[in-house]
């Protein structure tokens, strides 16, 4: 139990150490391609909205917006790298609307196919259940021809045990 | 003999293709007690006078004694010359026997008529010497007779000067005997359970029947049975029998030995014929009982000897239960008679009877084995000589009350008990012991196949089935049996199982080795397809004693009862098919080939493993169904995961491409 204690705590220091040591790794890379960060931190806002709002796990709004919201934020950070990353620059492409269209664009195209995919997979869903129903009901009753009624027996009894349960 | 007889032809009654029976032409003047006479001819030999009798369907002839008796050529006796089974119109298939016809009237037409008595001269002249051969040859193969009686010899022609002995084997042994003519311990037996006898029983009859002669007819007529057993055994049966006539001391002295009440001590053949050759043997005298000092009432009578008293005891057993128990018995035996030791052995038998409702009957019967040594075992209603006990439970098997006795006796293991007295020890004890150990295994295990039906075949091997099936025929082995329900079968009496307690029983008795499961079959009462199996796996076993005969209408009969064991198939294509096959072969008549087809245990087993698994394969097609039917697709839960995972996954390749696109874009 003590070593188990032990392991654990290792393990624990160790996923903090490495969180430490990104960050710190991390810091210098910021420090270097600040104009970039903030230009991606505006564009990307809506991911951020997305994240906050989605509780579940995994954050599925979260990455399906975030993945489109990222693409369309890169022809910003393509025009500041074009025009040698500075801030001014970096202020200009930040306050460019056309910009923002694209990248927000992006992120509700995601939010989009987030919200309407279940309603579509809800309709298809539907015609396949009615579809499998018949092919299974179909199967059954080749089975039932085959050996007789008494085939559904075990069928039968399972169900009553179920209910039962 | 004659066993495969032939059966109708064009209308004549055939046997062994060579005697022709008239069924209407009826000889009435030589019936016998159990069979009927006709006339009969012997087709390749026209000369020859013969007669059949045809013989009762529920009782054995003597079967086993017909072939020597037919080898005892020129003997004064109506000699057998064919027995074998033939169909009777209106009467079924019956079981006759061919007698050859050379003599004329019989002495006595009846048991109780008289005619002019004959003189001592006459008697010795016409009747002992002729017959002294006879009974002779008959001492000399160890075949008692059984059937010595004024109304059963012939006079052999019409000069009146000489008789021949009638026929003994159209019935078992003594059973149309009066009473007269059977010793004390026979006299006392039911008709049906004086068993096979002695030679010793054949003098004795024979000192009767000389004694009726010389009286014209029954010298105890108006006497009931149990007055002429009395008498018998208080004064001797030659005294008992004599009567008013007056026989000369020459005759005198071959009829007291011949009636000699101790068997040991009666006249042999060959005293006989010593004494028809003029030799003078000392007289017997009787041996009576001991007179007791005063006499005892019993059920309204006075007794002054032990025997005549265990008699009537036996009569009247439920007053005898009352006397026993009273002490008053005991005390007259010992204060009366001097018997001590009998007294003594009588308390014993009191205090080791169970008190139960039922053991009056035990207590009076283990008490007249004591008190009466050598009589017959009697109890309750019931007297038998030990060793016919198995052939009266055939005899008397449709007699429901006396069978009750008889089963009550066996269980009760009487006759065991009877077998261990010291007076009892015979050569064949443990024969009858081991008898009647069956008996009392299979009344208690009253199974098919079992119970007492077993218990009757097993005792009597040669007893005729009694299957009310085959009450139209005569059956006495399993090839017989087939041949009788293929019989029936072609007549289209199919409304029975053609296996029943009788026909299960006397299968099992005659079919050695028969396999266990037939018998797990038959008595699985609720299961039909098991039965029915049974009946066809016992019927294939029966057939395969003899399997070149072939029974078409049987195995069709049997195939059409395989229905419910084809359905017992699970697989409705292979019950199909079955079917048609059953009904494609059950026309060759050979039922192992039927069962064969039936009960393929390979078919069975693939059967059971397809059906399992089209039971699992029905199970998961049920659950998928309850799943769907629950919204298992279509359900909030299922649609927003899957939802979110898809729109994850379009995400990733809608960015995937733009960047694709972009890099692309930007790079030219």
């Amino acid at each position: 139990m003590a070593q188990k204690a032990a392991k654990a705590k290792t393990r624990g220091q160790g996923g903090s150490g490495r969180t430490i040591m990104t960050v710190v790794l991390m810091i210098p890379v910021i420090a270097v391609l600040l104009p970039s960060c903030v230009v991606l931190l505006i564009n990307m806002a809506p991911t951020a909205v997305a994240w906050m709002v989605d509780r579940a796990r995994p954050r599925y709004l979260a990455i399906t917006v975030g993945m489109l919201n990222f693409c369309g934020s890169l022809p910003a950070e393509f025009e500041l790298w074009r025009h040698g990353q500075s801030y001014g620059i970096a202020f200009e492409v930040a306050t460019n609307p056309y910009y923002w269209l694209i990248a927000y664009g992006a992120a509700a195209v995601g939010w989009m196919v987030y919200l309407a995919l279940p309603a579509v997979l809800r309709g298809y869903y539907g015609m396949t259940t009615v579809s499998r129903l018949q092919s299974l009901k179909k199967r059954q009753a080749q089975v039932v021809e085959a050996w007789g009624e008494e085939v559904a027996a075990l069928a039968e009894e399972s169900s009553t045990s179920r209910s039962k349960r | 003999m004659g066993r495969d007889a032939q059966n109708e032809s064009g209308g004549k009654i055939l046997l062994a293709g060579r005697y022709q029976i008239l069924d209407d032409k009826p000889l009435s003047g030589l019936d016998s007690p159990h069979a009927e006479a006709f006339e009969a001819r012997d087709l390749r030999a026209s000369s020859r006078n013969v007669f059949a009798l045809r013989c009762r369907a529920d009782l054995q002839p003597r079967i086993d004694i017909i072939p020597p008796l037919s080898r005892m050529l020129r003997q004064p006796l109506v000699l057998p010359v064919e027995a074998g089974i033939v169909a009777w119109p209106q009467h079924g298939r019956r079981f006759v026997i061919v007698f050859e016809h050379d003599m004329d009237r019989r002495v006595l037409t009846g048991p109780g008529v008289r005619i002019a008595p004959m003189r001592e001269d006459e008697v010795i002249r016409k009747i002992v010497k002729p017959l002294i051969p006879a009974l002779k040859n008959l001492a000399a193969r160890h075949i008692p007779h059984r059937a010595i009686r004024a109304d059963n010899i012939f006079y052999k022609d019409s000069s009146k000067e000489s008789v021949v002995l009638g026929e003994c084997v159209s019935a078992p042994p003594a059973l149309g005997q009066p009473g007269i003519y059977e010793p004390i311990d026979g006299a006392m037996c039911s008709v049906s359970s004086r068993g096979h006898g002695s030679i010793a029983d054949d003098i004795y009859a024979f000192g009767v029947l000389l004694m009726v002669l010389l009286n014209g007819g029954n010298p105890c007529a108006g006497l009931s049975d149990e007055k002429i057993v009395r008498n018998k055994i208080s004064r001797g049966s030659y005294a008992a029998l004599i009567g008013e006539a007056r026989v000369t001391i020459g005759l005198m002295e071959p009829l007291r030995g011949m009636l000699c009440d101790d068997p040991k001590e009666r006249w042999t053949v060959g005293d006989l014929e010593q004494w028809a050759a003029g030799r003078q043997l000392s007289p017997k005298q009787p041996m009576l009982p001991v007179r007791a000092a005063r006499s005892i009432s019993f059920a309204g009578k006075d007794y002054v000897n032990l025997p005549s008293l265990a008699h009537a005891m036996g009569v009247h057993w439920r007053e005898a239960a009352a006397l026993i128990a009273s002490g008053e018995l005991e005390n007259w035996v010992r204060r009366s008679l001097s018997a001590d030791d009998l007294a003594d052995a009588l308390l014993q038998v009191i205090s080791n009877t169970p008190s139960r409702t039922d053991g009056e009957a035990h207590l009076v019967c283990r008490a007249l084995m004591v008190l009466a040594p050598g009589f017959p075992l009697q109890f309750k209603d019931f007297a038998s000589r030990i060793d016919a006990l198995p052939q009266a439970f055939a005899i008397e098997f449709d007699n429901e009350s006396r069978r009750k006795t008889m089963l009550e006796l066996f269980s009760t293991k009487m006759p065991q008990t009877y077998l261990q007295l010291p007076q009892a020890s015979r050569g064949d004890q443990s024969a009858l012991m081991k008898t009647f150990d069956m008996f009392s295994f299979f009344i208690e295990n009253a199974q098919l196949g079992g119970g007492i039906e077993r218990a009757l075949y097993e005792a009597n091997r040669a007893w005729p089935c009694q299957s009310p099936l085959l009450r139209d025929d005569y059956v006495t082995s399993p090839a017989d049996l087939l041949a009788a329900l293929d019989r029936l079968a072609q007549q289209g009496k199919t409304d029975r199982q053609p296996v029943d307690r009788h026909i299960a029983a006397f299968c099992c008795a005659r079919v050695k080795g028969l396999p266990e499961r037939i018998m797990k079959s038959l008595n699985a009462h609720d299961d039909v397809p098991a039965f029915r199996l049974g009946v066809l796996h016992l019927l294939a076993e029966v057939q395969r004693s003899d399997a070149s005969r072939r029974y078409p209408a049987l195995s069709r009969w049997v195939a059409q009862l395989m229905q419910p064991v084809t359905q017992s198939y699970h697989n409705r294509q292979y019950r199909g098919r079955l079917a048609r096959e059953l009904e494609g072969i059950s026309g060759k008549g050979d039922l192992l080939e039927l069962l064969f087809l039936i009960d393929s245990m390979e078919a069975r087993s693939q059967d059971n493993k397809g059906f399992a698994q089209a039971q699992r394969e029905y199970a998961g097609l049920a659950r998928s169904v309850a799943w769907l039917k629950n919204g298992g697709l279509t359900s909030e839960a299922h649609v927003r995961a899957v939802g979110q995972q898809g729109a994850t996954v379009i995400s990733a390749v809608l960015s995937g491409a733009a960047v694709v696109f972009m890099t692309l874009l930007y790079a030219l």
